[in-house]
């Protein structure tokens, strides 16, 4: 009963979710991108708020919803820019998302890598979503960064293939359906 | 060289070994990898590319070696062949076998993963997980009923006094949180245990969502800080409040249920991993094995280029010391390579081409030699004055000193290695040499000798000639001396000292024979009786004229003895022979014809000599016709060529009674005559004058009758030119 009221719910919950995403879920072949970014500064240290789309495949669904856990990552980088030689990091975070599908509880948990920390999720949407939803995270301390130059923020998300199953990393590897990656977006970095 | 060679076996084993090795320890760590382990699963895509990466060097390696065996084969160099048989022999026995493991164990590999999966095995698993959801779905409505009492006893609690009885609610329902929760997600109060974190634990944004159309929200979490945790989420009744509160429980579950429940989370979700790493699997194991074959096939290839090249090396080494050895240099000493058949194969070879080595340097040495003793043999025969030749078994001319040439007048050495007939060709006067040689092969002496008469470019020669049998039937050496010169010197000393001798024991008594005669004729003919004074007269007159006319033969004796010496110059022989018949003009008795030659030819000559050779000949013509009615004496000059020399014949002939057979063979000997009276010396006299000037005089009878002597000398010019008719007159 209570399964068939959980399913009904989750239909419904479906659909609530798929007016919300409309557009990231079906441009889910459409890859990976940052949708939106941008740094304050607070109390001295840089703070980065983004907002990151995963259009996941249907290769990697599958695999997701078969067991196989994914690896998203997020990198941002803080870089001073020079002549001749390749731009200075002067920062580099790099955020790793693990994102299992539960079968039992039908729910989807994402642990941080970095953090430990574990969170489920009704939907892999929301799941996602909440992987992309990069808030006030800080970047650098204001006193680290060179003073009278124009440093600027990338940052890329992407997943990490070679966190895969070593059966399925050479096909990942060739297959651009696994290929799933952003573009780095740059932006100067200021208050 | 025409043949290159198949160059020194290659180098590099150890890299190679090293890099073997490296992909074997590689292609472990890839077998492990494949399996998932957590030792090199990271590090299973760099095992991957260095493993291609190292085929990829053994590939190149190996076509490197193809392309030089291609080469190899297009220039036919020695050994390439037999590299290419044995690479091909030990790449067929490696692949073979390797290819037959492959194929079984590919077979085996992907029976035995597809073995892992079982329908029963997966039904089961998911009945297990549905088993676990229905045991759960029964405790998550009671947990939900309970949590919907506990909201009861919230409504129209106060938030300030929200705590405390959350704190009672919890601690009497046992869950492990309770939060209350105003709009928009504020949180009221929360109690939870305290080993729980400080923040509470809210709903999401989704279960608030539902919540809000009035609907209760409960469901497992797996999420919690224990694991496995049921979530209750219900609205909060209230009477007087606005605000719409939710209450969310959080409920541990008993710890063997969510034992068992993880367990079979976790079998169900490895399974169902499996399953969908299934084909991906079977792949990469595929991939490895074939990996694994790519290396040994390739590292059989190479080492079977290595185990050829290093076999073939010394036998190249072989054929090109060989082809070295043809082309006539024997000081190629190869290394002895091992202790096996091939190194004794190779100091066989140097210990031969040392020996031919040596063999050929005394070759050299002995040829050497026998130059140095045929250029003394040479230098020795070339210093020699006496000619010699020498013919091979089949009479072909072999060497001749330049002495013989010199003395026969005949460029002998043009001739070397024709055979000696071919010299008579363009010089027949050496026909009683050729005769000679062939009569004493025929009678098989071993050594001869014999005196043989030329009449060549040089005129009359005589030439001693000794031939001798070389051993072994090799041929014959000739060795001949012109002793010419010598005979007819000793011959004019023996007929000079025969002479004198004569001469002077005639001559001592003839002056008191005359004397005495006279001394008679004077003394007793006044004396005597007219008749007996007559004979006494006659006898004493023919005394003092047979005295006269012997002291005139003694003095020819003389002059035969005592010949003044030769002048000779150029005359014509016309002239003189003119000159010579005028004398004999208008006298009694013979009458004389001239037939002089009008090329009038020169010849090199005493003129006095000549005089005297042509008045004793016609002297003996005019005496031999003497007696005839019609005395006739024919002279003439006739220019003839023989052997592209010019001959000038001077010819003197009557139509007397001719020669004596009785005499004949022994003309030209002194004191034989036919006539009643002479000293015989005339012919003797005549022959020895054309001998002095190098010519041949034949005598003998014309067919018609009567004697004719032919006497030809060399011509040493003609005044005129050839073809004008011969000028004839008679006296």
């Amino acid at each position: 009963m209570t399964t068939l009221l959980s399913r009904l719910r989750m239909g419904w919950f479906g659909l609530l979710l798929a007016a919300c995403w409309a557009t990231p879920l079906l441009a889910a072949d459409g890859g990976f991108s940052v949708t939106s970014a941008e740094t304050d500064l607070k109390n001295g240290v840089y703070r980065l708020n983004a907002r990151i789309h995963f259009g996941l495949s249907e290769r990697v669904i599958e695999a997701m919803n078969s067991g196989v856990p994914q690896v998203i990552e997020i990198e941002m980088q803080v870089l001073r820019p020079r002549d001749y030689v390749w731009d200075e990091t002067l920062a580099s975070v790099l955020q790793r998302y693990e994102v299992v599908y539960h079968a039992l509880s039908e729910r989807y948990v994402v642990n941080n890598l970095n953090t430990a920390s574990r969170n489920s999720f009704p939907s892999l949407g929301e799941a996602l979503y909440q992987i992309g939803l990069v808030t006030d995270f800080p970047l650098i301390d204001a006193r680290l960064l060179p003073e009278g130059e124009q440093c600027y923020v990338e940052m890329r998300a992407r997943l990490d293939i070679e966190s895969l199953p070593t059966p399925i990393r050479l096909t990942a590897y060739t297959n651009s359906s696994w290929w799933l990656s952003s573009d780095w977006t740059r932006w100067p970095l200021q208050p | 060289m025409a043949l290159a060679t198949v160059k020194k076996g290659p180098r590099g084993l150890w890299p190679m070994l090293l890099l073997f090795a490296m992909l074997l320890v590689s292609l472990s760590f890839m077998s492990d990898a494949t399996d998932n382990s957590e030792r090199f699963g990271r590090l299973y895509s760099l095992l991957l590319l260095t493993n291609a990466i190292g085929l990829l060097v053994l590939a190149t390696m190996i076509g490197s070696n193809l392309y030089w065996l291609v080469i190899q084969q297009r220039k036919k160099a020695a050994g390439a062949r037999l590299t290419a048989r044995l690479v091909g022999m030990f790449v067929i026995l490696a692949v073979l076998p390797v290819s037959m493991v492959y194929y079984f164990s590919l077979q085996f590999l992907h029976r035995g993963i597809d073995s892992w999966f079982d329908v029963q095995v997966e039904t089961a698993l998911e009945d297990a997980l549905a088993l676990s959801k229905a045991s759960f779905d029964v405790r998550l409505r009671d947990l939900l009923h309970q949590t919907q009492l506990l909201a009861e006893e919230l409504t129209d609690v106060p938030a300030p006094l929200a705590p405390l009885s959350l704190y009672d609610l919890r601690v009497g329902a046992g869950a492990t949180e309770l939060t209350l929760v105003g709009d928009n997600g504020r949180v009221i109060a929360s109690s939870g245990l305290e080993t729980s974190s400080i923040v509470p634990d809210i709903p999401s944004e989704d279960v608030l969502l539902q919540l809000r159309s009035g609907a209760s929200y409960v469901g497992l979490d797996p999420a919690g800080e224990a694991g496995l945790q049921a979530r209750a989420v219900v609205p909060v009744p209230s009477r007087n409040m606005r605000e719409r509160r939710v209450l969310q429980a959080l409920f541990s579950l008993p710890e063997h249920l969510a034992d068992q429940a993880d367990r079979v989370q976790a079998a169900y979700t490895s399974y169902k991993e499996l399953a969908y790493l299934r084909t991906p699997l079977k792949h990469s194991y595929t991939l490895t094995l074939s990996v694994v074959l790519a290396l040994s096939v390739l590292s059989a290839v190479w080492a079977a280029f290595y185990a050829a090249r290093k076999l073939v090396a010394p036998v190249s080494d072989l054929a090109e010391a060989t082809q070295a050895v043809a082309d006539g240099d024997y000081s190629n000493m190869l290394e002895p390579t091992s202790n096996d058949e091939l190194g004794f194969l190779v100091k066989s070879f140097n210990m031969m081409t040392r020996r031919l080595g040596m063999a050929r340097d005394e070759a050299y040495e002995s040829q050497r030699q026998v130059e140095g003793q045929r250029t003394y043999l040479e230098t020795l025969l070339g210093n020699l004055s006496s000619g010699v030749m020498s013919l091979s078994a089949d009479r072909h001319l072999r060497t001749a000193n330049s002495a013989a040439a010199k003395l026969l007048a005949v460029p002998l050495r043009q001739f070397i290695g024709k055979r000696f007939t071919d010299v008579l060709v363009d010089y027949d006067f050496l026909k009683p040499l050729s005769d000679a040689i062939m009569a004493h092969e025929l009678d098989e002496s071993r050594q001869w000798q014999e005196e043989l008469t030329l009449l060549g470019d040089q005129g009359r020669q005589v030439l001693i000639c000794r031939g001798a049998r070389l051993p072994n039937d090799a041929g014959l050496v000739l060795v001949f001396d012109d002793v010419t010169a010598l005979i007819q010197a000793q011959r004019d000393a023996a007929w000079g000292e025969v002479a004198r001798r004569l001469a002077h024991e005639i001559k001592n008594p003839l002056t008191p024979i005359q004397l005495s005669a006279e001394r008679l004729r004077h003394k007793c003919m006044p004396k005597m009786a007219p008749e007996h004074r007559d004979i006494l007269d006659r006898a004493t007159h023919t005394i003092v004229q047979q005295v006269e006319a012997m002291k005139a033969m003694v003095n020819d004796f003389s002059d035969y003895a005592r010949m003044p010496q030769m002048q000779v110059e150029p005359l014509t022989l016309n002239v003189l022979v003119k000159e010579v018949m005028e004398l004999y003009r208008g006298g009694r008795g013979s009458r004389f014809a001239l037939e002089l030659d009008a090329q009038e030819p020169v010849i090199e000559a005493d003129a006095n000599r000549l005089r005297q050779l042509l008045h004793n000949l016609v002297k003996n013509a005019k005496e031999a016709t003497a007696k005839m009615e019609k005395p006739q004496i024919r002279v003439a000059t006739r220019v003839f060529q023989d052997r592209g020399m010019s001959f000038v014949e001077l010819s003197v002939a009557d139509n007397g009674p001719g020669f004596d057979e009785a005499i004949k063979g022994k003309e030209f000997e002194p004191y034989v005559t036919s006539k009643s009276r002479g000293t015989g010396l005339g012919l003797s006299i005549v022959k020895k004058i054309v001998e002095e000037h190098g010519g041949v005089i034949r005598i003998g009878n014309q067919p018609q009758g009567g004697a004719a002597v032919r006497i030809h000398f060399p011509v040493h010019r003609l005044l005129q030119a050839t073809g004008m008719p011969m000028s004839a007159s008679e006296h």
